[in-house]
């Protein structure tokens, strides 16, 4: 991960918008409320850049990332959660499911999405984190401020329970 | 025979430590249970990995148009000013003054012509209706 700190607001939307985007994407599962997101977290990159301390800048922008997420859910907290667009299900049918074949017969993306949805919401993050951004787990432990060790279990017990959702949704 | 539990997947990541590893693979060697599990494991792990990456919607990284920075005053700022000008006309009108009012004084705050009457002990102001007050 770079150290170097992006000269503009411009630059890390450019560099990073799109992990952001798909980070939130995962964790809500609505392209709209992914976008909301990716706004609010560019604004706030924009009013901390001048006051940014030169260190890992990637942990100071998911440590940003996922405390925008946090304060988003808990202001639509009773909002009942939108179903998938159409356009995912397109998108899962041009996907390849890899070499996995016990996920064969499933429709890939669209019930990974379901399943992901439905852990709760510090395994969803983790393993989100972890297999969809790819950040190490020291990384998770900074941008979540939780030790290693959390990082860990959290992560292997979303991934337990990911697991039973899908044999039950291939089942 | 303790099993391995969480190590699987910090193993499955690459991120045990060496002896951390050392201890995985012997375990996995003896452990049909575990080494069905670690396959389990990685069922799910390769599930997330192989969701398709978005692209970040166009409209959040186009340039947005400059907004000015002259902002128009609100109805409330313009409102709170008015009441407040009002508040300072009342005040100079009904506070006492802290010393006797001279003559032009009385003239300019009520906008009447004063005299004193041909004695000089009484003061007269007539107001611009026309009455007379003692």
């Amino acid at each position: 991960m770079t150290d170097t700190v992006p000269l503009s607001w411009e630059e890390v939307a450019r560099v990073h918008g799109r992990k952001i985007y798909n980070f939130a994407y995962r964790l809500c599962g609505n392209p709209d409320d992914a976008a909301d997101l990716v706004q609010e977290v560019l604004l706030r990159v924009r009013r901390g850049l001048d006051s940014y301390q030169p260190g890992s800048f990637d942990g100071w922008l998911w440590r940003i990332t996922r405390n925008a997420f946090i304060d988003e859910v808990r202001r639509r907290q009773r909002r009942p959660t939108s179903p998938l667009p159409e356009a995912v299900d397109r998108w899962s049918a041009q996907s390849s499911p890899g070499a996995d074949e016990q996920l064969a017969e499933m429709r890939l993306g669209e019930d990974i999405q379901a399943a992901l949805l439905d852990l709760p919401y510090e395994f969803r993050e983790a393993v989100v984190m972890c297999d969809v951004i790819g950040l190490s787990y020291d990384e998770i432990a900074r941008a979540v401020a939780v030790p290693v060790g959390t990082v860990r279990s959290r992560i292997h017990r979303g991934r337990k329970l990911l697991r039973t959702a899908l044999v039950e949704a291939a089942g | 025979m303790k099993h391995l539990d969480e190590l699987m997947s910090v193993f499955l990541d690459g991120e045990t430590n060496p002896a951390e590893s050392v201890r995985v693979r012997r375990h996995l060697l003896e452990c049909e249970q575990c080494r069905r599990r670690l396959e389990e494991l990685n069922v799910a792990r390769s599930a997330l990995r192989s969701l398709p990456v978005l692209e970040l919607p166009m409209s959040l990284v186009e340039p947005r148009p400059v907004t000015p920075l002259v902002k128009r005053p609100s109805v409330w700022v313009g409102t709170a000013a008015a009441v407040a000008a009002a508040v300072i006309a009342i005040a100079t009108v009904v506070t006492p003054p802290a010393e006797p009012l001279s003559l032009s004084d009385v003239s300019r705050q009520l906008g009447a012509r004063a005299s004193l009457d041909a004695g000089g002990v009484s003061l007269k102001v007539v107001a611009p209706s026309g009455e007379a007050n003692e």
